[in-house]
């Protein structure tokens, strides 16, 4: 039942250039990373570490949640409008699937992000002739706890715009969102508060010590975060589907 | 084809001019964004904004450190990141409620559909009015709070009015986006980028800035900073109007080939 309301998913964003945009901030942010990077060894150290905290800085503090919030919008959008909640409420598949297959399409839409973060930092450190051995490990760490705590802005997101009927303010929310991880991670909080959690995880500006007991703290408050995020939005599916007006 | 109008008028609009009076069509917008959440955007926006500065001007304040043009300096930052997309979020909020509901073939018999693309255009400027008059209303009480000198009038008048040319020109933008393409996720995700190079587009030279509309917060800015060893000295430096000009007219350019493209556009 999932994978056909994956499918189902998958199938309405046939022919949408959403995708484009999860694999070009990246690469702007990359690009701008690199000039950044260049125009400033005078005062930075050359080598891996100082081209990651200038290519992924902005773009994991406030860029990518409100892109995955717009992504997340863009889920929602068909069943906002006209009568397709209704047809939604009606359609033979379980509340949780229908709200699982757009999280697991939130999470490509994420990877796609993670993917281009990784390809463009590789492809500029090779072509910059970054010194120094490149740090394989530390980044896959980065990336893979990364792709972790981004889940749950995505989950939560999905949650905000399946009940915010507009496509815009959920967008502002995670702009807001992102921010506020920022404030978070400044006050010590940032391996709790789950917009904080991708920017923990990212290690973008050297703020936290990713030691394993924050490793494990991150990747299961993740999990948890998410999975309250579904059983919430199961829940509501499934009790509250009246509201189908514009 | 010429513009859709009043195909109806007669009967829709019996008693009435033939077309909707100013503040009706202003309240009639109001009315369509209820329950849209948008204030509450808005202010969430905002207050993340002044949080930060209330962390820059009251959490860390230097011995004897009085001038406000630290928090002139701060904000045109600041809001290179918030008010692009706030200014998106606000324009599309607000185009969304007849696109969503496919109502535009029923409502411009009603209505010029000029008439109803400039009212949208009149209220989101009005709206991100609102907003800066809000953000500079803030920062002359963060000023007062911080142990800062109160900052002139003429710096606020100053500033709102840089603010607010770019603000208008995010939502005219987006509103040309909202109602020309139909898809939200265009205008949201110009919003993203205009917000991502305009924080970006600052750290470069001036050559490049000026290509980024939302750097512009930052271009009509009158205040500078120099740092000589470990001080950091605030300087003030003439309102370079003339960004403010090229930014108006780049504004009216587009809202005027949009309101024509609208007008023309087949439902």
């Amino acid at each position: 039942m999932l994978g056909l309301c994956i499918h189902a998913e998958f199938t309405k964003l046939r022919h949408s250039p959403i995708w484009l945009v999860y694999l070009l901030l990246p690469a702007a942010s990359c690009f701008i990373g690199c000039a950044n990077y260049t125009a400033n060894l005078g005062t930075l150290t050359p080598g891996w570490a100082n081209l990651w905290t200038q290519q992924t800085i902005f773009i994991c503090y406030f860029f990518l949640p409100a892109l995955l919030g717009a992504g997340c919008s863009y889920l929602w959008r068909l069943e906002h409008t006209g009568s397709n909640w209704n047809e939604l409420m009606c359609a033979p598949v379980s509340a949780g699937c229908i709200f699982g297959a757009k999280l697991v399409i939130g999470a490509v839409l994420s990877a796609v992000s993670f993917a281009s973060i990784a390809v463009f930092y590789v492809a500029s450190g090779l072509v910059l002739d970054m010194p120094g051995t490149f740090p394989a490990a530390q980044i896959a760490l980065y990336l893979s706890l990364g792709f972790l705590g981004s889940l749950v802005i995505v989950a939560l997101q999905l949650v905000i715009s399946m009940l915010v009927r507009s496509f815009a303010a959920p967008v502002g929310i995670a702009l807001t969102g992102g921010v506020a991880g920022l404030v978070a991670t400044m006050m010590g909080a940032g391996n709790v508060f789950p917009y904080s959690l991708v920017q923990t995880a990212m290690n973008s500006n050297n703020l936290v010590d990713l030691s394993p007991a924050t490793i494990l703290q991150v990747a299961v408050l993740s999990v948890v975060y998410v999975a309250i995020a579904c059983v919430f939005a199961t829940r509501r599916l499934s009790r509250h589907d009246i509201a189908a007006t514009m | 084809m010429g513009e859709r109008h009043a195909r109806t008028t007669k009967a829709a609009t019996q008693g009435v001019s033939g077309e909707l009076g100013l503040l009706p069509a202003l309240g009639l917008e109001t009315r369509k964004l209820r329950h849209k959440h948008l204030l509450l955007v808005a202010i969430g926006m905002l207050a993340m904004q002044l949080l930060w500065l209330a962390y820059v001007v009251l959490v860390h304040p230097s011995d004897g450190f009085t001038d406000y043009r630290i928090l002139l300096f701060q904000i045109p930052l600041l809001n290179a990141v918030f008010l692009p997309l706030l200014s998106c979020v606000v324009s599309s909020t607000e185009c969304d409620v007849e696109t969503r509901g496919n109502m535009f073939k029923s409502l411009l018999t009603m209505q010029r559909a000029g008439a109803l693309f400039w009212i949208k255009w009149l209220f989101s400027a009005g709206l991100m009015a609102a907003v800066v008059t809000l953000q500079t209303v803030v920062l002359t009480i963060l000023a007062g709070a911080g142990g800062l000198d109160a900052i002139p009038a003429g710096e606020l008048v100053v500033y709102w009015v840089s603010t607010f040319a770019v603000c208008v020109f995010c939502t005219s933008l987006a509103q040309a986006l909202s109602l020309l393409t139909r898809s939200q996720f265009a205008p949201m995700v110009v919003g993203v980028a205009l917000s991502f190079f305009g924080l970006f587009s600052m750290y470069f030279p001036e050559s490049v800035t000026r290509l980024v509309p939302s750097a512009y917060f930052a271009l009509l800015s009158t205040v500078e900073v120099s740092v000589q060893g470990k001080t950091v000295m605030y300087l003030s430096h003439p309102w370079p109007w003339g960004y403010l000009v090229a930014l108006l007219a780049a504004t009216a350019a587009v809202s005027v080939l949009a309101a024509h493209a609208f007008k023309r556009k087949e439902l």
